[in-house]
């Protein structure tokens, strides 16, 4: 029977690489195995199971844990149990997060948590005030969620935000957590997805060349496979070979309708079609678009060709 | 006396060069064990050793070790 520890460490290796399921089994094990932090290990193993979507799992490990000394009160349990609550509201939540104490073991991934509800509710400076001394940890999550929160302020461009500083800080914390992550084979890809996205809204075509250097395997770029192959990854290096001319993009993943619609549009422009089949395309994304900004770029594009005619 | 303090030496740097391959969180576990387990953190970083990361992930899905599917079996459908 491997010793205890030995269980966190798979638990944590587990939760590492995204895979919620064996993660929630290694951190009931462990509390299973007895100690005086069993509950702990019952509410990190039911935040696991919530991650897994696995709601019966974290219910039934949530009532063991309610059952133990102390289980009513624990800070991460009382987290867990607001987030097993499908109808739970933002402030129940801060409200208890902000109870964990500071020196707890868990004190790192619940200020994530917090920047990440900030992120959520466009607080972007609440959020990176939660991470500022985090990012110097040799952690990955702190690093990468402030590069998130950069980028999203510097797209926003609220009232006196300095654009360009978000999006060299947002590119260059993003890198940093590709390489914390590459150094254990950890999920990098999505660290490669914001750097990218920063780049190219950093410096128009130089910022293009950057996210094909970034978005590309060797010897045209720095990629590894994983990074190359990802969704996010493969739909930036596609919007940065449009900016730089190119019209065959190859094979694209699967995405939303809006987001198809939208790059067509931006192919056909660049590859000179007749603007009714043009039109089709940005047409086709402001009927698919989910926010004001969407329908905006989308009638952009129709107004560009004199097309706005026909829309309400 | 010197001997020895370089073998420690050697022992720390190598472990420290290991732990960095790690995630953070799974270090800082493994750095918490005991030497009455230690046979078992030796056996976990050889099982971590012996597949790529997405591997190791999968079997644990997959195939979970019997002491884990056997003490959680909810998790795993029940399975053991």
């Amino acid at each position: 029977m491997p010793c205890r520890r030995c269980g966190e460490a798979l638990g944590e290796y587990a939760e590492a690489h995204g895979h919620h399921v064996a993660a929630a089994g290694a951190f009931a094990w462990v509390a299973l195995e007895g100690g005086r932090d069993g509950v702990r290990w019952l509410a990190r193993a039911a935040l696991a199971a919530l991650g897994a979507e696995q709601a019966d799992v974290a219910g039934a490990l949530l009532e063991e844990a309610r059952g133990r000394r102390g289980g009513e009160s624990h800070p991460l349990l009382v987290v867990a149990q607001v987030l097993a609550d499908p109808e739970h509201s933002a402030e129940q939540l801060g409200e208890a997060l902000v109870a964990v104490p500071a020196d707890s073991p868990d004190s790192v991934r619940v200020r994530v948590m917090r920047a990440m509800l900030h992120g959520q509710h466009g607080e972007h400076d609440q959020g990176l005030a939660q991470l500022d001394d985090l990012v110097d940890r040799p952690l990955a999550a702190p690093a990468l969620l402030s590069a998130q929160l950069l980028l999203s302020r510097a797209v926003q461009g609220a009232p006196g935000v300095d654009r360009r500083s978000d999006l060299e800080r947002a590119k260059g914390l993003a890198l940093l957590a590709r390489d914390r992550r590459r150094a254990w084979s950890g999920p990098s890809q999505e660290a490669v997805a914001v750097a990218a996205q920063a780049a190219l809204l950093t410096e128009g075509d130089a910022g293009a060349a950057e996210v094909l250097r970034l978005g590309t395997v060797p010897p045209d770029g720095e990629a590894l496979p994983i990074e190359a192959a990802d969704a996010q990854v493969r739909a930036v290096v596609a919007d940065a070979k449009l900016l730089l001319g190119e019209t065959d993009l190859g094979p694209l993943p699967a995405e939303p309708e809006y987001s198809a619609a939208l790059r067509e549009g931006l192919r056909l422009t660049r590859s000179g079609e007749r603007h009714d089949l043009v039109a089709v395309a940005y047409r086709r994304a402001l009927a698919a678009a989910g926010s004001a900004e969407q329908a905006a770029l989308a009638l952009h594009g129709l107004a560009s060709l004199n097309a706005l005619d026909d829309c309400e | 006396m010197g001997a020895v303090h370089s073998v420690a030496a050697e022992r720390a740097a190598a472990w420290r060069e290991r732990c960095v391959a790690l995630p953070p969180p799974v270090c800082a576990a493994l750095e918490r064990v005991g030497p009455p387990d230690a046979d078992d953190r030796l056996r976990l970083l050889h099982y971590l050793d012996e597949l790529p990361a997405a591997d190791v992930v999968e079997d644990l899905e997959e195939r979970p070790p019997t002491w884990l599917r056997n003490a959680v079996p909810e998790v795993w459908g029940g399975a053991g």
